[in-house]
């Protein structure tokens, strides 16, 4: 184990030190003296969207939507014991969680941290994948997606991300489809786990009331599995713009539920130019629709928006969108206003004043988020994974420049990049 | 594992209002959370609309972009409010919360501005131009937001099932009601209606403040003594009625939904003790109170039935109840497995390896509550508003304490009373 760095971060109040372990496994460690649980994440950037890789014995490889959740839930039946029943003799709280670019998983414990942390790296590293137990987990995810299928925020967002994009796999829900869960094979979640769970792409954060070098000599004993080749990724190509306007679909809901989505042109990678352009475009979609803003108190009064509006950013490495939602009983109305409201603010831009207001909010915000163990492991792994230094919005936030953001507030919101998904009151769409 | 001992210092501030408060430096943010308790009366239509209406601004704020630009230039303070029901009371709380003074720039101040803001919210409303209560145009145009967001319910489909089991299973109890009144309820709200209620919160509610973090009760005292008089005469809550189970009910209705909802509700007499709700809280861990209970064993992992299903308690209304999202066909097997692990834990009692699987993640959870506001406010709001006041320590003592002949004996009063389903609409 070779420790990296200690730095010390006095915006957030914290200490951490990187290190890596023998085999390339990448870690983060937080001491939080005084806590009483400690916590640590594992993860790596292995996602839904990665359906289409070539292995390194060269093997093309197609899985069905929603294979790196279902590899998720074998990994916690564990190898000969299910991964339930030993957290749960251990008395900690754990889950997983699987995105479109990453899969992770996690506890936090107060009494049993070093026993936790040896069950943690043991399943995610040493998985038995047999079609028996693919079987048998099956009604159990299908019952997953299902869930989700009725809710109306859920179905409304993919059919946005159907409107906005050709081919990006994120038109699927992490879960897959129904079909896709009963498509599924033993084979495919192999090639899975062997294409990309491999050491140098695996990170893993800590924190809690301990010493940091003993828990790192813990865990290079269980950090055990050897470096291998990683699986190429091979998607298909992404066309420019979105791949419809406007589209609708029924769905048993009161009223139409509106989802407008704004494309980004190409995506930055990762590390700080992404990190930056989430800030940035976070704080303008603030200065728009936030109710310190005029414009968004202007739209309240004239009846075009009200509480059910909600508006963010998201992105990866390859692609990024803004999602502005809300529901109103007549969606052309309501899209056409918004419309009208990003570009008069594109053309005047943000004040200074109201940029500084919201750089102090957040701030304040983000300071905050950083209590709990399992809040800050959860930071360090996804600073980790993005490739930021450790707490990277904090310092962005402490010294960023009103011009950035002032051009990021011009550039968002092209109409030509627009997408709109609506959900019609009405019989579910088949 | 070390248990948080630290016993709230607890201070008197005005007839019917107490406050509970944790001064702790590790927090980075100062919570303070105001519960205002009044009856579930015909008053709570009134109070849900009241509180859209405040927050739209108040005399000294006015309007809701006066609000928020107070709350991000004190570095993204946040002031919210919300209601619903709690312990078959009325419950509408007032939330400040802010980040710690060491993380903010020299000279700078954050609580006192957030205090004020919060306060204006509650004594200084916005009134009419012309003398009027409250502005108009803001009452009607909150009315009809808040009569969409009542119709809109039912788009929630599982929270929708929840709402719809507890309305059979409680009829005629507080419990069953919609907290936010009906739309009827809503439409009839008057202006005086709103002034009369938010008297009744400063004047009347049972009120608990508690305030956890990076402060001090003095920060607090003169605010709140301003806000509430000297001279109020608080609501005194009712002994709580009890019910009891009959035949078990089956209720079956349908809409356009993908997955079944599946929910059963058992009574039981309230526990009189802390050693008793102690062992009903294991034994309430042990038979579906998460990964390690019988329901989530059973029904998920060894039946593959549900993705999640569990139990929830609550013991001061004598209800434990069962929740899972199913395929509709398979409820009566759902039901029947529900019922076999509760029989097969009142008449075998737990395994000793499940005793000590609840206990260590019983334990785990409770030595956590200490690092987190929100989970050490919700034990103390517990312990207060129950009478008991332990600290999670002598919480823990009492947990240790249990038996398996205790479990058994606590899961031996449930009495199944209601299986609701909200299935998906049959095919003609």
């Amino acid at each position: 184990m070779k420790i990296l760095q200690t730095l010390q971060h006095p915006l957030a109040g914290e200490t951490v030190v990187l290190a890596e372990s023998a085999h390339g496994v990448r870690l983060a460690l937080c001491p939080t003296p005084g806590f009483s649980a400690a916590s640590a994440h594992f993860g790596l950037r292995f996602g839904s969207a990665d359906t289409r890789f070539r292995m390194p014995d060269g093997r093309q490889v197609e899985v069905p939507d929603g294979s790196a959740h279902y590899l998720e839930h074998k990994l916690f039946e564990g190898r000969e014991e299910k991964v339930f029943d030993r957290f749960g003799r251990l008395g900690a709280s754990f889950n997983g969680g699987t995105g479109f670019h990453a899969t992770t998983y996690h506890f936090e414990s107060s009494g049993h941290f070093e026993a936790c942390l040896e069950v943690l790296t043991d399943f995610v590293q040493h998985p038995l994948i047999t079609e028996e137990r693919v079987d048998k987990e099956r009604g159990i995810i299908e019952q997953e997606v299902r869930m989700y299928d009725d809710h109306p925020a859920y179905r409304g967002i993919f059919l946005l991300h159907q409107a906005l994009y050709h081919n990006l796999p994120i038109q699927v829900s992490p879960g897959g489809r129904v079909a896709d869960v009963h498509a599924i094979t033993a084979a495919d979640l192999q090639s899975c786990f062997d294409g990309f769970y491999r050491p140098q792409d695996m990170c893993l954060s800590l924190a809690g009331d301990f010493d940091p070098e003993q828990v790192l000599s813990v865990v290079e004993q269980h950090l055990d599995l050897a470096p291998r080749e990683v699986a190429e990724r091979t998607p298909l190509a992404e066309p420019a713009g979105p791949e419809h306007a406007w589209l609708e679909e029924s769905f048993p809901v009161s009223r139409p539920q509106v989802y407008i989505g704004f494309r980004e042109p190409a995506g930055v990678g990762l590390g700080a130019p992404r990190m930056e352009r989430r800030i940035l475009s976070s704080l303008v979609l603030d200065l728009i629709f936030d109710r310190s803003s005029e414009i968004h108190e202007q739209l309240y009064r004239d009846g075009i928006v009200d509480d059910s509006l909600s508006c963010y950013w998201t992105d990866d490495a390859a692609w990024g969108h803004v999602v502005i939602q809300a529901v109103h009983d007549e969606p052309k109305v309501f899209v056409d206003a918004i419309q009208q409201a990003l570009n008069r603010f594109a053309a005047d831009g943000p004040s200074r004043e109201d940029a500084e207001r919201l750089r102090r909010a957040a701030y304040g915000a983000s300071v905050s988020s950083l209590q709990t163990p399992s809040a800050l492991a959860s930071s360090l792994l996804r600073g980790m994974m993005d490739d930021d230094q450790p707490f990277a919005t904090l310092d962005f936030l402490a010294q960023m420049d009103f011009e950035q953001l002032n051009a990021r507030a011009r550039e968002m919101f092209g109409e030509e990049r627009r997408a709109v998904a609506i959900l019609q009151p009405g019989e579910r769409s088949e | 594992m070390a248990y948080s001992q630290t016993i709230p210092e607890t201070v008197a501030v005005a007839p019917g209002v107490t406050l509970l408060m944790l001064p702790e430096p590790r927090f980075k943010r100062a919570r303070v959370s105001l519960l205002a308790d009044l009856p579930l009366d015909e008053g709570r239509a009134a109070r849900s609309l009241l509180l859209d209406v405040l927050e739209q601004g108040s005399a000294r704020y006015p309007g809701r972009v006066a609000l928020a630009q107070a709350e991000q230039a004190a570095y993204g303070a946040r002031v919210m409010m919300g209601r619903g029901s709690a312990m078959e009371r009325h419950r509408t709380r007032l939330g400040i919360e802010v980040v710690g003074q060491r993380f903010l720039p020299e000279g700078e101040v954050v609580l006192p501005p957030a205090l004020a803001l919060a306060g204006s919210l509650w004594q200084e409303p916005w009134r009419g131009d012309q003398g009027e209560l409250y502005r108009a145009d803001i009452v009607d145009r909150e009315r009809e937001l808040l009569l969409q967001r009542i119709r809109e319910r039912i788009d929630h489909r599982s929270e929708w099932a929840e709402e719809r089991f507890l309305h059979h299973l409680c009829p005629d109890e507080p419990l069953g009601l919609l907290s936010w009144g009906s739309e009827e309820d809503v439409l009839a709200v008057t202006m005086e209606d709103l002034e009369r209620e938010r008297l009744r919160l400063l004047q009347e509610a049972e009120v608990l403040v508690l305030a956890i973090g990076p402060l001090q009760a003095d920060d607090l005292l003169p605010w709140l003594r301003e806000m509430f008089p000297a001279d109020r005469k608080p609501w005194q809550p009712p002994a709580q009625e009890l019910r009891e189970a009959g035949e078990l009910r089956l209720v079956r209705e349908e809409l356009d939904l993908d997955q079944a909802q599946f929910h059963m509700g058992f009574r039981l007499p309230p526990p009189p003790d802390p050693q008793q709700r102690a062992a009903l809280q294991v034994a309430n861990v042990i038979f579906g109170g998460g990964v390690t209970g019988r329901l989530f064993r059973v029904v998920r992992e060894e039946r593959s039935l549900a993705y999640g299903i569990g139990s929830m308690l609550r013991p001061m209304k004598g209800l434990m109840t069962v929740a899972a999202g199913i395929d509709a066909n398979a409820a009566d097997e759902v039901q029947e497995a529900v019922l076999e692990q509760w029989q097969d834990l009142v008449q075998q009692g737990p395994t000793e390896e499940e005793m000590s699987t609840a206990m260590v993640a019983i334990l785990d959870r409770l030595a956590a509550v200490a690092d987190d506001a929100g989970s050490l406010g919700a034990f103390h709001q517990r312990e207060f508003h129950r009478g008991t006041h332990l600290t999670p320590a002598a919480w823990a003592e009492n947990l240790q304490a249990v038996t398996p002949a205790q479990v058994a004996q606590a899961a031996s009063l449930w009495k199944a009373d209601l299986r609701y389903l909200l299935a998906p609409e049959s095919k003609a």
